[in-house]
């Protein structure tokens, strides 16, 4: 039996909605990180997710068998992020290095066996949403290069370079940041 | 090699995604080259600490939200007739994934389609029907919708806005259109809509009565199921009530007591 994630999708596109199911069970925690890592808001980030099946269902037509699911679904994950954050005004915390000089010892002491870890988490949330989402796609998703340009509509090249930025930005907050 | 794709190097090295010949020409590079080893380690440290990160678990809302908009739009596609293009889109799809076999169906399949289309065109009435009862789902979505925008869950909200072009009816004025929907609208697939709609204001009392009212109005068997089960799920003992009164009339025919005595055993009520 064809269980995989083309198939189911291409039979929602036939009218088999309910075949959806299955899809949500296999992407909807993956979803649900991902916009976690975007606001640490679950309300919304639990909204966000239901709000790209809705969207799947929507735009079912336009899915295109020979594309890979997460990839196109991805796409619209992004664009409900941008949508929904727009809509609701939220921006890009420009919290600055500088001001968080009370962060080692409000947060970081308390949690000493993640140390590394809370920080990498701070340097994400430091970073822009555009930066943030290629290292988030990189390293969280594990997509491949030629996933993310599909997903980002860029070239692989262009990926690649904007990826060496993100890396370069998201090292230099967590030396930062490291040494407060 | 220049550091963006050093860089894509690595995470495909880290991801297990090159061959043994590159992952060997890969460790050698690192073991031989000094000015390689700093960045992979920080790209590595990187990758191993996402890895600790634990995936967070979203609460029940998400899965019920989803589950509840899947069951809402599973039957608004079954009761929507499949346009003659829709059929022939997917059959041909079906067919390209036989090839060669499947072209060959095709080519006697496109000579039978020919004619067929002549008679379709020959016969449009069908089709405005079909686009005037689209246009009803679709005008009955943006009523649900225009009230899922005052509702408490941003979930709510946010599906509402995607869905509602241009609806600022009050909630009062959603169910009195549904209801009107329910009762008299002469399309079987309205009807059944408007009845499923209805059931998201169960708590109010004038939708139990126009569904209890609709289920005795109802001819179409189709149409009568779905009431019922919208009724068993707003008030199961008037269900059960409606039914036993329907079923000890002389007038219900033997087709919808069968029907009846279906819906109890698969209920189980």
């Amino acid at each position: 039996m064809n269980l995989s994630d083309e198939f189911m999708m291409q039979k929602v596109k036939e009218g088999e909605v309910e075949r959806l199911a299955l899809l949500f069970e296999r992407y909807h925690l993956e979803l649900y990180n991902f916009f976690l890592k975007f606001s640490r808001d679950k309300d919304l980030s639990s909204d966000l997710t239901q709000n790209v099946f809705y969207r799947i269902i929507k735009y079912k037509n336009s899915y295109k068998s020979h594309k890979k699911f997460r990839t196109w679904m991805y796409m619209i994950a992004r664009n409900t992020r941008i949508d929904a954050f727009k809509k609701n005004k939220i921006s890009f915390n420009s919290e600055n290095i500088e001001s968080l000089k009370n962060f080692k010892s409000d947060e970081v002491l308390e949690m000493e066996e993640q140390e590394s870890s809370a920080l990498l988490k701070k340097a994400l949330s430091l970073m822009n949403f555009e930066k943030r989402e290629l290292i988030i796609m990189s390293f969280y998703l594990e997509m491949p290069t030629s996933e993310i340009a599909k997903v980002l509509e860029i070239s692989e090249n262009n990926t690649r370079v904007r990826f060496h930025r993100a890396l370069t930005e998201l090292k230099s907050i967590y030396n930062k940041i490291s040494k407060l | 090699m220049n550091n963006d794709f050093f860089e894509q190097q690595v995470l495909e090295y880290l991801k297990g995604n090159l061959s043994l010949q590159e992952v060997t020409d890969f460790e050698s590079l690192i073991a031989n080259d000094n000015s390689k080893q700093q960045p992979f380690n920080e790209i590595k440290t990187i990758w191993e600490l996402t890895k600790t990160e634990k995936l967070e678990t979203p609460d029940d809302s998400l899965r019920e939200g989803f589950y509840n908009m899947l069951s809402m739009h599973t039957l608004e596609e079954k009761s929507k007739p499949k346009t003659f293009f829709q059929s022939v889109s997917i059959f041909f799809n079906n067919i390209l994934q036989h090839k060669p076999a499947g072209q060959l169906a095709m080519l006697t399949v496109v000579v039978l389609i020919s004619g067929y289309i002549g008679f379709q065109l020959n016969s449009n009435a069908s089709g405005q029907n079909e686009i005037v009862l689209n246009q009803e789902v679709e005008k009955l979505n943006q009523e649900v919708a225009s009230l899922q925008l005052k509702s408490a869950s941003a979930s709510d909200r946010i599906q509402a806005v995607n869905n509602l072009n241009s609806s600022n009816l009050k909630e009062e004025s959603i169910i009195k259109n549904l209801i009107n929907k329910l009762l008299y609208d002469d399309n079987m697939h309205v009807r059944m809509a408007a009845g499923k709609s209805l059931t998201l204001f169960k708590n109010h009392l004038q939708v139990k009565t126009a569904i209890l009212k609709a289920v005795q109005l109802e001819k179409e068997l189709l149409v009568k199921a779905t009431l019922i089960d919208a009724l068993i799920e707003i008030d199961r003992e008037a269900a059960l009530e409606e039914i036993y009164r329907i079923y000890e009339s002389e007038n219900t025919s033997p087709e919808m007591k069968a029907l009846y005595k279906e819906i109890v055993e698969t209920k189980s009520i």
